[in-house]
């Protein structure tokens, strides 16, 4: 019966210090003066699920502003016989590009920033979401580390 | 009376001029290969720092190095480091700070080419010796299986004036080709047996973008700033490799154990699986000593800043921060604040 009521006492301890030590949620403000809003939809839709980050609508809320820049253009055009050279109706626009992106306090001092490159050429949508996802990935993994907002 | 109150009102306003505008600038010219990061450096430390600013040029590495010597500015960048030698007759006593670490990439124009272009030291070197002329010749296709490479005629470009990007280019070629070290060799101006000449590293972008089948180097920014693709290539370990920011800090981190205290080391053809041949450290040259000492002054707390919260900064723009061991050595070499 003791033993009973200690352990629960032990876990209600337990679960008040998660409580205590548990940091809110990082308040990010998104903005991509440099990047076109497709690219920062993708960034935002992937920062949206998780949890140790709250996205902001006005960087006067945020902790940290995260400032984008980047863009994709056509390299080429490809059709299903990729030793052609030439553009036929067969053929599809592929792109690549890169994205950056820099942390910052609010009054506007760097914290840390990075770039990614398109891994491989391809259609439009799929490179925005390449370069997104490894911005983000390194976002999340240097906030973890470096400002423990882990989810 | 009239004439001495006039007299006294204009210098009053040239007075609060200068204490507006601050100190005199410190300036500095030279390389080409960092000045997308410099720009942004010197206009966030402005706002940090409003007293103190900073004019630079990029009028490549040899022309800012020449400029300092002249004693006409207070500091040259430059991805080369100066010799023994030149330091011993330099007519300022310098101390190299390194800033960054970048990459050098090819870039090349071949319409119709989607896919990434491979390319080894030797076809590197055989393309620049004027030895591969053409885009489909065997030597390309060989390692570049199932790409279409057109039946044309190359072209190259390489940098017109004094350059540390060039410097990088051919201490590489120099390491890995024989024939390119015995009858190019090594220097940030050095005789081209072929190809057109562009002026600094935006001028080589521009004309590989506007020149079909053409090929050139620029530092990795420009690359993506002038939407030119740039091409992989093999390291010293046998894999191809692309610069990024994974593959440049691998060179930086290959070579950190041979580190000179005094900083000036060559990344060039660096160890390792994931190391990028061309990668680079860039520098700044400061004299050791200032006549002026507010420049002196201004000068260290815009190195102290760059070495630290600056470093934050070069990611986004494709540079790599400065391992820990290089910037601790750097911010010796600078010196403490007064």
């Amino acid at each position: 019966m003791f033993g009973v009521r200690l352990r629960k006492l032990s876990l209600v301890v337990m679960a008040l210090a998660a409580t205590i030590h548990a940091r809110p949620a990082l308040r990010l403000y998104v903005d991509a003066p440099g990047a076109p809003s497709r690219l920062r939809d993708e960034v935002v839709q992937l920062l949206r699920k998780n949890p140790a980050i709250e996205l902001v609508a006005v960087p006067q809320q945020a902790e940290r502003i995260v400032a984008l820049a980047g863009e994709t253009h056509i390299r080429g055009y490809q059709g299903r016989n990729i030793r052609l050279r030439y553009v036929n109706a067969d053929s599809y626009p592929v792109f690549t590009g890169y994205l950056s992106v820099e942390l910052k306090t609010p009054d506007e001092q760097p914290v840390w920033s990075s770039l990614a490159t398109a891994k491989r050429p391809g259609p439009e949508d799929e490179v925005d979401r390449s370069l997104a996802s490894q911005i983000v990935k390194r976002l999340v993994d240097y906030l973890a580390t470096a400002e423990g907002a882990k989810p | 009376m009239k004439r001495v109150l006039w007299n006294s009102l204009i210098a009053l306003t040239l007075l609060r001029g200068q204490a507006a505008r601050g100190a005199e600038p410190l300036s500095g010219a030279g390389a080409t290969f960092p000045f997308p990061l410099y720009q942004k450096w010197i206009s966030t430390f402005e706002k940090k720092f409003p007293g103190i600013q900073i004019a630079y040029k990029p009028i490549g590495s040899g022309a800012g190095i020449a400029e300092l010597a002249a004693k006409r500015i207070d500091f040259a960048a430059s991805e080369f480091p100066l010799t023994d030698r030149e330091l011993a007759s330099f007519p300022v006593r310098v101390r190299h700070i390194p800033t960054v670490v970048g990459g050098v990439v090819i870039i090349y124009r071949l319409d119709g080419l989607v896919q990434d272009l491979r390319l080894t030291p030797d076809t590197l070197a055989g393309i620049y010796l004027g030895k591969i002329r053409r885009w489909n010749d065997p030597r390309l296709r060989s390692i570049n299986r199932g790409l279409p490479l057109p039946d044309r005629e190359i072209t190259t470009v390489h940098r017109s004036d004094s350059s540390g990007t060039t410097f990088i280019l051919t201490s590489y070629l120099s390491q890995v080709n024989a024939e390119w070290k015995s009858a190019v060799g090594a220097g940030a101006v050095v005789p081209w047996p072929t190809g057109k000449a562009g002026e600094f590293s935006d001028g080589v972008a521009k004309q590989v973008a506007a020149t079909p089948d053409s090929i050139g180097y620029v530092e990795f920014f420009y690359a993506l700033e002038n939407r030119v693709s740039y091409a992989l290539l093999r390291n010293s370990a046998g894999q191809f490799v692309q610069a990024d920011l994974t593959s440049l800090p691998a060179a930086a981190e290959s070579l950190l154990a041979g580190m000179p205290d005094d900083l000036r080391l060559s990344l060039v053809n660096a160890p390792g699986k994931a190391s990028y041949p061309l990668a680079s450290l860039t520098y700044l040259l400061v004299p050791e000593k200032f006549e002026n000492e507010e420049k002196a002054k201004a000068m260290a707390e815009f190195l102290r800043w760059l070495l630290d919260t600056g470093q934050k900064q070069a990611g986004a723009l494709g540079y790599v921060a400065l391992p820990a061991r290089i910037t601790e050595k750097a911010v010796k070499l600078v010196g403490k604040p007064n």
